[in-house]
């Protein structure tokens, strides 16, 4: 138990210590004015209840039937005082009693505890009263039978049972509550220590269970943000593992050829043409590693510009269309829109360019990439269209190809596999959407929808 | 000439590494992928295949696991450098040696000469008609036979080398380097795990000691030891 826990703890209980002895204190104050007023006359509905009934039973009975009543009468002390101060059975009487009897009697709304009743035989008048036998020996009260234990609701058991109970229960609950807000705190701080030891795979919703409070949604937010760090670490594992596995074949091609020329030194130039392409290779795939790294850092660093989409799709496309049209494969532009990118030229060139090239890759000799544009003048967006003849990409794949290092089921050519995420990266950058998705006569469909605004 | 078979899927690659082979006096085959792979290494006509590990579709640890259903025939892993459960698998399903990639043709044109000495060397014994006996394993080197309380073992080529060098010294603890240059054909290197990998699947093919040890110990600092009962 942490010390959060025992704060709460000791708060919660001084809290509720304090309710009770408010509350008991209040209580313990009226019933001393009342018993200060009444010393030792006993107050309880019962003892009053008795004492009507033998002032009845004087009245209508006389002293005769009154003593039977009273010597029959064990649990309460009912005295009888006649006007010379002597009870009816000589039971020995207290005077100052008798005193605060006969000033109860005489305040005007009288207690019922006090009567002072008329024998219909002898015409005596006696005062009836029920003493408080036991705890109060001044009232001069006989030893047993009278002193049996006293009925609840007696003073004397007020401060025992009463209170423990009241000190158990307020303990009991300090604890449930303390408890209570303590408990998914210490969760969550176990929590941030397993993050911090580096296990990421830590959730503490099962933890917090049912609970709906700002607890709870404290631990969701915890389990959210320790999700997107494990994706995002993840991420980068796999791209560092990729990166040295994608490094290792041109190394590995390097290599073979350094040892073939050595070992054929007729054939040594071929060698170093193959030396100088791996090394190409390798220089063009860390460039395009620290675009991408730098695209994730996010782009900042450049201007922003004023781009004419028309413009820009057109000088992708003729760059494009010489490769294309020296393999057999056409590139057919549609019109355009006369609209306004706001971005970085050169980065947004670079994405068009990689989702072009990659759709003149994969659609088959003699067959066509088509670009359209379809411009959303209600949202402000520019929707470009790069559709190929090619084999598609498997439904499960269509957000795979986005992934850097992806390449497909079957490799075509000589690319690292990075283009397409690139591109993907880039179009975000500049607030825009870039999905793949099967053409229904076969074919990949790369939609990029850009913001645009009129010219 | 020896047959090699090479498995890469880098056409490249495998392309030039067979210009290289070719040179240094071997008839190599190259297959692009593992199905392939298994189908050429299986038709016998090989004296070891060399495999790429990693290879899409098919990898070079399943190629191996189907082919050592099978065969014996020697196999040389290319594993990635630094992944060591690679290599540590591949040496487990039974290949007979891994070479890391990126490597020099020099390295791996050693390494193959290493795995096909060891196996075609006729041992230059006196005694070619005895077998060579240890507790309950007789071996002969010249039919590179093994056989435990009369029956016959199944082991791959590197596992018999291995299993002989330790026959040889039976009752005698052989050091990891010496059971390298003669077991392996090459010196041993520092946090090579192979030999261990090696003698842990051949503890697995043999019988234990009447108290249920088994006859292959590990000697503390000094290498394996083949344990004859009294």
């Amino acid at each position: 138990m942490g010390r959060l826990f025992w704060k709460f703890f000791f708060f919660i209980w001084l809290a509720q210590l304090t309710t009770i002895l408010g509350i008991g204190a209040v209580f313990w104050v009226r019933d001393h004015s009342l018993r200060g007023q009444l010393a030792a006359i006993d107050t309880s509905p019962p003892a009053s209840m008795l004492v009507e009934s033998a002032a009845l039973t004087l009245e209508y009975g006389g002293p005769a039937a009154l003593s039977a009543l009273l010597e029959k009468n064990e649990r309460y002390l009912i005295l009888a005082v006649d006007e010379q101060g002597q009870d009816l059975l000589q039971r020995p009487v207290n005077p100052e009693v008798l005193t605060q009897a006969k000033q109860a009697l005489a305040t005007p709304n009288n207690h019922p505890m006090v009567r002072l009743a008329t024998s219909a035989t002898e015409g005596n008048r006696y005062l009836l009263f029920s003493a408080r036998t036991g705890g109060n020996p001044a009232a001069g009260s006989p030893p047993p039978p009278a002193n049996r234990p006293p009925p609840p609701g007696d003073a004397r058991f007020l401060p025992t049972v009463p209170l423990a109970t009241a000190l158990f229960a307020s303990l009991l609950f300090a604890v449930l509550l303390a408890w209570y807000i303590a408990k998914p705190i210490r969760s969550l701080r176990s929590a941030f220590d397993g993050v911090a030891r580096g296990n990421l795979a830590i959730r503490i919703a099962p933890a917090m269970g049912r609970r709906r409070d700002e607890l709870a949604d404290l631990g969701r937010d915890f389990d959210h943000m320790v999700g997107q760090l494990q994706a995002l670490m993840e991420g980068q594992r796999r791209l560092l593992h990729d990166v040295s596995h994608e490094m290792r074949s041109p190394l590995a091609r390097l290599q073979v050829a350094i040892g073939l020329a050595r070992q054929q030194p007729h054939k040594q130039e071929e060698s170093m043409r193959r030396i100088e392409r791996e090394s190409e290779r390798m220089d063009i795939l860390v460039g395009e590693l620290l675009t991408l790294s730098r695209l994730e850092a996010g782009v900042g660093s450049g201007v922003s510009e004023n781009i004419p989409a028309q413009q820009l799709v057109a000088d992708v496309a003729e760059d494009a269309r010489f490769e294309a049209e020296a393999n057999g494969r056409k590139v057919v532009l549609d019109r355009g829109a006369e609209v306004i990118f706001a971005g970085q030229v050169e980065l947004l060139h670079r994405a068009l360019e990689n989702v072009l090239r990659n759709a003149i890759r994969h659609t088959p000799p003699g067959s066509t990439v088509q670009i359209q544009s379809r411009l959303d003048e209600r949202n402000n967006t520019l929707t470009l269209l790069i559709l190929d003849e090619g084999p598609g990409v498997a439904e499960g794949e269509l957000e795979t190809i986005f992934e850097p290092f992806y390449r497909g089921e079957k490799p075509v050519g000589t690319g690292h596999g990075l283009g397409l995420a690139i591109a993907q990266r880039i179009i975000h950058a500049h607030g825009g959407k870039i999905r793949a998705r099967n053409r229904s006569g076969g074919g990949l469909c790369v939609e990029i929808s850009l913001p645009a605004h009129p010219a | 000439m020896t047959r090699v078979l090479l498995v890469d899927d880098d056409i490249e690659l495998a392309g030039m590494l067979a210009d290289y082979l070719t040179q240094e006096g071997f008839s190599v085959t190259t297959v692009h992928d593992g199905e392939t792979g298994v189908a050429e290494a299986l038709s016998g006509q090989y004296l070891i295949a060399v495999l790429d590990v990693m290879m899409p579709r098919l990898n070079g640890i399943e190629v191996l696991r189907r082919i050592r259903a099978k065969s014996t025939v020697p196999v040389l892993m290319l594993t990635a450098r630094g992944d060591d459960t690679d290599r540590i698998v591949g040496l487990e399903l039974g290949a007979d040696d891994y070479v890391p990639k990126p490597c020099t043709p020099r390295e791996l044109t050693a390494r193959i000469r290493a795995i096909l000495r060891r196996m075609q060397a006729p041992e230059p014994s006196s005694t070619t008609s005895d077998p060579l006996v240890a507790g309950p394993l007789s071996i002969r080197p010249e039919q590179r036979r093994a056989e435990w309380d009369g029956q016959p073992l199944e082991l791959t080529s590197t596992e018999f080398n291995l299993l002989e060098v330790l026959a040889r010294h039976a009752g005698r603890p052989v050091s990891k380097a010496i059971l390298s240059e003669q077991g392996l054909g090459r010196p041993l290197t520092r946090f090579d795990r192979s030999i261990d990998v090696h003698l842990s699947s051949i503890r697995q093919k043999l019988g234990v000691m009447s108290d249920g040890r088994s006859y292959i110990q590990t000697v503390y600092r000094q290498g394996y030891q083949f344990l004859l009962e009294h």
